[in-house]
């Protein structure tokens, strides 16, 4: 994963959730960030325009981590 | 600043954009899309976050998180010059920036303000003294009048004809047509508002502006839904007076 995914999707996240950056960490867990389906749609849209990757939700479970989500984007799987 | 949203409003708004959306107004309509009541425009909520922002040339962002319920009260907090939120919930959450715009956009349709319109927005701005007792600014209305424009502007062939495969409909002429038929929900908002705007002190001002409206663009297309984003924007003596940016996302079934 490269330093410049982490740090848009950590400022994005951070913007999306009204939070401190700082309090985003690789191996934050995505459900601790509390995603609703609209924020969801916000990161899918923020992604698809910074990386033109088209996220898919079923990507993510209970134990997915922030760096897991940036791997996943950084691969374009 | 406690705000409460009557039917009333509701229709008001819909008479003045055009955002005559179901959801708003068929509760059959709504609970088969899963929602629990018929919740108030988005950019109802909007109107009243704007009238908050007291500073000079800006650009904001708004994103609805959630939908606004009629008849009940909810307050609208500022937090610093930066930040605003409507309901404590934080169903639109509003930041503020400086003004900022950049314009790359290609298939600009030229749309008129008619007589129609200005009438349209006097007595919308009328109905909100009366109604609820506040007086919007004009460039508030303003970006209300692009939002109108954005609803009832019949777009490119290409895009209509794109838009009919994805969503499956025929014969489409504008936004309003997509909404009497598929599951549609603004998600963001964004506006870039100049000083020329902040210094509009009456409706008479706007034949002497432009207006222009870009086809839509698609920015994001899944199995589910499909998201596009409208930029519409407002010159003055071809200089930027105000613009804005809303996004809607669509279900596809």
């Amino acid at each position: 994963m490269t330093d410049n995914t982490f740090n848009y999707m950590a400022e994005t996240v951070a913007d999306i959730k009204d939070i401190d950056v700082k309090d985003i960490k690789k191996d934050t867990l995505i459900k601790e960030l509390n995603f609703d389906s609209l924020d969801f749609v916000e990161l899918q849209v923020a992604v698809k325009k910074k990386f033109d990757f088209t996220m898919n939700n079923n990507f993510f479970n209970e134990k997915t981590m922030f760096i897991e989500m940036c791997d996943y984007i950084d691969k374009r799987e | 600043m406690i705000v409460n949203y009557s039917k009333k409003d509701i229709k008001a708004w819909a008479e003045f954009s055009g955002d005559y959306n179901p959801i708003h107004f068929d509760i059959n309509k709504a609970l088969s899309y899963g929602l629990v009541c018929c919740p108030v425009q988005g950019m109802l909520g909007a109107m009243d976050v704007k009238t908050n922002i007291h500073t000079h040339s800006f650009s904001a962002k708004m994103a609805f998180k959630d939908y606004i319920h009629s008849e009940k009260d909810y307050e609208i907090i500022t937090d610093g010059k930066k930040k605003i939120f409507f309901g404590e919930e934080c169903l639109i959450n509003c930041k503020i920036s400086d003004f900022s715009f950049e314009n790359n956009l290609t298939n600009l349709h030229n749309v008129e303000i008619n007589d129609q319109d200005i009438v349209a927005l006097k007595t919308f701005s009328d109905y909100r003294i009366a109604s609820c007792n506040v007086k919007d600014q004009i460039w508030s209305l303003l970006d209300a009048l692009l939002f109108r424009k954005i609803f009832k502007t019949k777009y490119s062939k290409p895009f209509l004809t794109f838009i009919s495969d994805v969503l499956n409909i025929k014969s489409l002429n504008s936004i309003n047509d997509i909404m009497a038929l598929k599951f549609t929900v603004q998600i963001s908002h964004e506006i870039n508002v100049s000083e020329k705007a902040l210094q509009l002190s009456t409706f008479d001002d706007l034949k002497y502006f432009s207006l222009k409206i870009a086809d839509p663009i698609n920015i994001f297309d899944d199995n589910e839904k499909l998201i596009l984003e409208f930029n519409a924007f407002i010159t003055y003596n071809d200089n930027i007076v105000l613009s804005e940016k809303p996004i809607i996302l669509l279900k596809k079934k």
